[in-house]
């Protein structure tokens, strides 16, 4: 059962310290995880006979959400003033700070002490400041609610953000290079955050990655999309890390077919070359360019990093290897005397002179 | 030079090559170096070095007659090196009266003996460089103040400023055991600009203060350190006034702030960080960056920085300008290698790699330590005198630098970050993230950068306009053309203590690394993370990339003649062979043009080996070369300074007599107000001149400059020393300290209220001169200004007791042992020659002859012995004491 605590609030701006008196809580561990706060409209300074619902502040402690407010609909509470109900012997306080917040925002910090160190809680909730809504007013709200939920969806899918993909399939692997055997093949890509996708056979796979290994003989792709305002459009590319094809192999660019599901071709470049990974990064990222645009960037790829890095600690040799595939200066190339020391001097330079400049 | 000493220091680094006397042999016998010249000025040895041109094709040694270079014949050295590298011949001819044979003109260049005569060798294929370049160094300020009519223009002070006494602070800062525990300055101003929102989880975010309040992304680890592990949330408005109402009148002051009296002396105090938030920053904050967009943040605009700066209760200040390029706009010239750091968005990249660099981080890049001349230019003067002088000294110091080719190649081949010690000022974004990437998710962003930079850099050396060499004159063999240099970082070093040891060993605190940004020309470095009281030392360098050159020579061959007789009289010319001098193995030129008069053309046997010459012996060789940009390590100015309070005010004295048979006398002591005219107070004691010495130090004041500023804390004791003998100096009174007065009012532990007025009363023996003096210690007991002394004396004549009080000054202290120590003799003796001493002898001169011809003819005085150029003793004996003068008088002639 619920506990219910009941404050008498005289108006909503008047923010201040608060003492709760809870006569039922004798010793029960119970879970303090739940608020529920209405507030007294705008203009009523005081709490009067003709009291409602409105003018007091209801905090539910109870487990479910039905437990509250109703029981104490259209009358003040005897709770509140009846001080049988405050036992002495178990009496506890819980401190409640309120305090303003962002608009139309109140923050409430609360933590309660108890002798037997039960329901110990302290935390800082943000609540509604124009309270809870009668029954009609609730059901429109939650209408309302759930319209700006999706609404907030799909913002959210309009925000910088990155998904996880991950392929894989059987892949034929040349004995001698331990490269992939060159070709164009199709892959079928698995949104890690869609649980159906699992079942194609990818979540055995993604779970070994996460464990850092995949099967042999299988080959696990990672991709990114990646969206940015205010174009409507999703670019996929390929992903950071290099995949399995051996220490020789170029990193593999990939370009999208648009077919559903989405199909890639890859292509084993050159990284000098005019098309490639390099070409494909540098599109990726000239974009980004501009304080709105960076912002956006690093949040959506400190998503993927840290999404995909919990599962990048390569142990074997056909997994996510970070092997460096672009050329590398080596210094005999940076400099025609090979980083040879110029010659040491041993001479003696020291000098010192003065002459007056001026009386 | 193109700067002038009337406005900064100028600083010439050198290669020890580049000397008379280095290795570089062929560079000694021909022309262009740099030498050491002595004078002897006053009887004082002075030095200092000058350059022996290089004439083109008028070698110095009298072994060559010319020296030719054939530029047309350049060629790329190495296809596989990216950056640009060439090699052309040069052709030496010898002089046949100087050379004395074949074998001669091959000890030349090889060395060897020759009729019994060892032959050092011209020629050699070391490798040298060319990094010679010139450069400002500002003035520090206490020199420039102690040049008279000083115009500096460049200065760079390292002070301190003391604005506001927050003894909790100040006490639990000075508990803490990492200075990188206080906070920043830095962080903390930037913050100022955002939104602080808290989350149900007990997590605060920064918001971007919209409307839509939404997040911008911050390191933790910093959100946790200034909001106090969540303590204090509200940090986005710490640095806000709390307006004063006194009356109606609502005033705000930067001393009262919610920094001042909520986050400093309590939030801060109050919540110390938990051991994972501290672990955190006093690994983060060992380098503090200050990345392109953090500067212009900063500096960009307006004189936020001062402004906030004054908010905080104290703080290590360094003021400078940065260098700019020079070029002939009054706006300068454009930076490059800044310009492609920033275009290339390489900024933070390259900062984080410089630290990594000079702090020795990269074993794969770690800094290359060698020896130049360094040369310096300046005024120098001292305050006590009016003369300045121009001074210029040189000596070999050790410098640090890396390779910047290799610094890019280095960022490109290593995308992954190898520290996590730094921490870039301001919000998170990409390229701040991307160089803290440990598991290459940010490979492009890290590379790219570096490889465009890179580029960008090859193609400036690729540019003969910006590089290009073509003979020996043109670069490496002159004075006048040093190499471009260009300022792109800066780095403040701050070292716990006095300086020990080298600047690179001692333990360093803290590193401030900031990008040289085009849009900020003034930098005012604010340092709050500092105990109050405790020696600082400040290291302030630049990172200059120099575009100089490495060569070298190669591929040697001398000539030989064809034949015992190889004169050709018809054609005045000789038939000469060339030789490999190493295998004295035939050889062909170098320096062959397709189409010349040679052997090869006129002759069917004639091959590339033989020549006709107008000269009798030839050489050839390649000079092989390629530019090298160099990022060098150059220390500006170092200090080593503490926090400290100004001293308090002076005291005004009132003294009176109890009128009772009490024998006591009394003095009323009044704080006076602040003089801003007054020098700094008189010292008693070692303790009073030490921090007579740190102040002065800390503030860059002469010792005549007067206080600028008055004691933030307030007057605590009142001090009063008391002598029974008349004191010789102030000094006297050291350890006769007869009572210090707590001026803190009772019940006022809790405050910082302290009275400004107080009595001293003594009792004294009647009929003895006793001598006061005093003065006032604010609460970090720094003295204040001395008072008058007081010469009291209470006088019994038998029956009446009164006090008299006489007043002295510093001037009154000497006793007047030596009031009159010389008397004007003119007046009481006076010896003249006799006038036969001085009549002229003109027997011997000739009249009919120019008079200057015959001055030495001229004889001064007829007597036979004359008194000139003797010396003679007048002893003057006083019949009343018997004591003696000796005067010994030489009488010289001297004509004027």
């Amino acid at each position: 059962m619920a506990i219910t605590y009941q404050l008498r609030f005289r108006n909503p701006d008047e923010y201040g310290s608060y003492d709760i008196k809870d006569s039922n809580c004798s010793g029960i561990k119970r879970k303090h995880d739940r608020f529920l706060i209405k507030y007294a409209k705008d203009g009523v300074q005081d709490i009067v006979e003709a009291v409602t619902i409105a003018k007091t502040l209801y905090i539910d402690f109870g487990d479910t959400a039905t437990d509250a407010p109703g029981a104490f609909t259209g009358a003040e509470s005897d709770i509140w003033y009846n001080p049988d109900h405050w036992s002495a012997r178990d009496l506890r306080n819980l401190n409640l700070t309120i305090s303003a917040g962002r608009e139309n925002k109140v923050n409430i910090r609360y933590y309660a002490v108890n002798s037997d160190k039960t329901c110990t809680t302290a935390k800082t909730i943000t609540a509604d400041k124009a309270g809870l809504l009668d029954d009609a007013e609730k059901e429109a709200a939650e209408a309302a609610a759930e319209a700006a939920a999706q609404a907030a969806f799909e913002e959210i899918e309009r925000d910088p953000h990155a998904t996880l993909y991950v392929a894989s399939m059987n892949v034929s692997i040349n004995s001698e290079t331990g490269l992939i055997n060159q070709g164009a093949f199709k892959l079928r890509w698995n949104d890690l955050e869609k649980v159906p996708l699992w079942n194609s056979g990818v979540r055995s796979k993604y779970i070994a990655i996460q464990k850092g290994e995949v099967e042999d003989n299988s080959v696990a792709l990672m991709k990114e999309q990646v969206w940015l305002p205010p174009v409507w459009d999703f670019k996929t590319y390929n992903s950071y890390a290099d995949l399995n094809t051996g220490k020789h192999q170029q990193s593999p660019t990939l370009t999208r077919v648009p077919t559903d599901p989405p199909t890639f071709r890859v292509n084993y470049g050159n990284s000098n070359a005019p098309v490639g990974e390099e070409k494909g990064l540098k599109n990726k990222y000239k974009r980004f360019r501009g304080s709105t645009y960076t912002t956006g960037m690093a949040l959506a790829i400190d998503d993927i990093v840290k999404v995909a890095m919990k599962g990048m600690r390569p142990k074997s040799e056909f997994n996510f290897k970070q092997v460096d595939t672009n050329t590398r200066f080596k210094k005999e190339f940076l400099s025609l005397f090979n980083r040879v020391p110029a010659t040491t001097e041993t001479i003696d330079t020291t000098t010192s002179a003065t002459t007056m400049m001026s009386r | 030079m193109a700067f002038d000493t009337n406005s900064t220091r100028v600083h010439k680094l050198i290669n020890l090559n580049l000397f008379s006397g280095s290795t570089d042999v062929f560079r000694s016998a021909v022309g262009g170096y740099f030498q050491i010249e002595s004078t002897e000025v006053r009887q004082e040895e002075q030095s200092s070095i000058s350059f022996q041109e290089y004439s083109v094709r008028d070698p110095l040694t009298p072994y060559f007659d010319d020296i030719i270079p054939s530029s047309s014949l350049k060629e790329t050295a190495c296809d596989e090196v990216v950056v640009t590298n060439k090699r052309f011949p040069i052709r030496v001819a010898g002089n046949g009266e100087a050379v004395l044979s074949d074998a001669y003109w091959k000890a030349l260049f090889v060395g060897g003996w020759f009729a019994g005569e060892k032959i050092n060798a011209i020629y050699n294929e070391n490798i040298y460089g060319y990094n010679y370049f010139e450069s400002s160094l500002s003035y520090p300020k206490i020199n420039a103040k102690a040049i008279s009519g000083s115009i500096i223009s460049d200065e760079i002070e390292i002070s301190d400023n003391y604005n506001n006494y927050l003894p909790d602070y100040e006490s639990y800062i000075g508990r803490l055991n990492s200075e990188l525990l206080i906070p920043n300055f830095y962080i903390i101003s930037d913050l100022q600009s955002y939104g602080v929102n808290a989350t149900g989880d007990d997590q605060i975010i920064i918001t971007d203060n919209t409307e839509g309040n939404n997040e911008v992304p911050y390191d933790k680890d910093i959100v946790k350190f200034v909001t106090l592990d969540g303590a204090y949330e509200n940090i986005n408005t710490v640095l806000n006034y709390v307006p004063t109402q006194i009356g109606s009148t609502i005033t705000t002051s930067p001393l009262n702030t919610l920094l001042s009296t909520e986050y400093l002396p309590k939030s801060f105090v109050q919540n110390p960080l938990t051991a994972s938030t501290q672990d955190a920053i006093k690994n983060k904050l060992h380098n503090i960056i200050l990345d392109n967009d953090a500067l212009t943040t900063f500096y960009g605009g307006g004189d936020q920085i001062t402004e906030f700066a004054e908010r905080f209760p104290f703080y290590t200040k360094i003021n400078f300008s940065l260098d700019k390029p020079i070029g002939p706009s009054i706006l300068g010239a454009t930076p490059v290698f800044a310009n492609y750091i920033t275009n290339n968005e390489y900024t933070t990249r390259f900062l984080k790699t410089l630290k990594e660099a000079f702090t020795g981080e990269l074993v794969a890049l770690s800094p290359t330590n060698a020896t130049y001349a360094s040369n310096l230019s300046f005024i120098s003067s001292s305050e006590d005198t009016i003369i300045n002088y121009a001074a210029e000294t040189t000596e070999n110091k050790d410098y640090r630098y890396v390779d910047f080719i290799e610094m890019l190649a280095y960022d490109y081949n290593n995308f992954r970050s190898k520290t996590d010690n730094c921490y870039f000022v301001g919000n998170k974004n990409i390229y701040r993230d991307a160089v803290f990437d440990t598991n290459g998710a940010y490979r492009y962003m890290n590379s790219v950068s570096s490889i465009n930079t890179m580029n960008d850099v090859i193609d400036y050396l690729n540019n003969t306009a910006n590089f290009d060499i073509n003979d020996l004159g043109g670069m490496l063999y002159q004075s006048d053309n040093p190499c471009y240099n260009e300022t792109v970082a800066y780095r403040v070093q701050k070292v716990g203590g006095s300086p020990r040891g080298d600047a690179r060993t001692q333990s360093t605190l803290q590193n401030y690394w900031f990008f040289n940004s085009k849009d900020v020309e003034e930098f005012n470095f604010i340092d709050t993370q500092v105990k109050y009281g405790r020696d600082y030392t400040y290291h302030v360098y630049k990172y200059v990339v120099v575009v100089g050159a490495k060569y070298k020579f190669s591929d040697l061959k001398v000539t030989k003649a064809i034949g015992l007789d190889n004169y050709d009289d018809e054609n005045n010319t000789y038939g000469l062979e060339f030789y490999d001098p190493i295998t004295d193995k035939k050889a062909e030129q170098l320096q062959h043009v397709d189409g010349d008069d040679t052997f090869e053309n006129i002759h069917t046997l004639g091959t590339l080996v033989q020549e006709y010459s107008e000269y009798p012996y030839l050489a050839d060789f390649y000079l092989n070369y390629e530019p090298s940009v160099s990022i060098y390590e150059v220390p500006i100015y170092s200090k080593t300074l503490k926090i400290l309070d100004n001293p308090p005010n002076g005291i005004n004295i009132s003294p009176y007599q109890h009128l009772d048979d009490s024998q006591k006398i009394g003095f009323g002591l009044y704080y006076d107000s602040f003089n801003n005219a007054a020098t700094f107070p008189s010292t008693i004691n070692h303790t009073d001149r030490k921090i007579k010495q740190d102040y002065m130090n800390a503030q860059d004041l002469l010792s005549e400059d007067s206080m600028p500023f008055e004691s933030i804390s307030r007057p605590r004791y009142m001090q009063i020393y008391r002598l029974e003998k008349k004191p010789k100096s102030y000094s006297d009174f050291d350890n006769n300290l007869r009572r210090t007065l707590d001026l803190r009012m009772p019940g006022s532990e809790d405050t910082d209220e302290t009275y400004t007025v107080d009595f001293f009363d003594d009792k004294i023996k009647t009929n003895t001169k006793y001598y006061y003096l005093f003065r006032t210690l604010n609460e970090h007991r720094i003295p204040g200004h001395l008072s008058e002394i007081y010469e009291t004396e209470l006088i019994s004549d038998g029956g009446y007791k009164y006090a008299i009080f006489n007043v002295l000054y510093e001037q009154d202290l000497e006793e007047g042992v030596y009031v009159n120590p010389s008397k004007k003799v003119r007046k009481l003796i006076q010896l003249q020659p006799n006038m036969s001493q001085l009549t002229l002898n003109t027997d011997l001169v000739d009249f009919e002859q120019e008079a200057h011809t015959q001055l030495q003819n001229l004889k001064i005085g007829s007597s036979d012995d004359l008194i000139w150029n003797k010396k003679f003793k007048v002893r003057l004996t006083s019949k009343k004491t018997g004591k003696k003068i000796d005067l010994n008088i030489t009488y010289k002639l001297r004509s004027s």
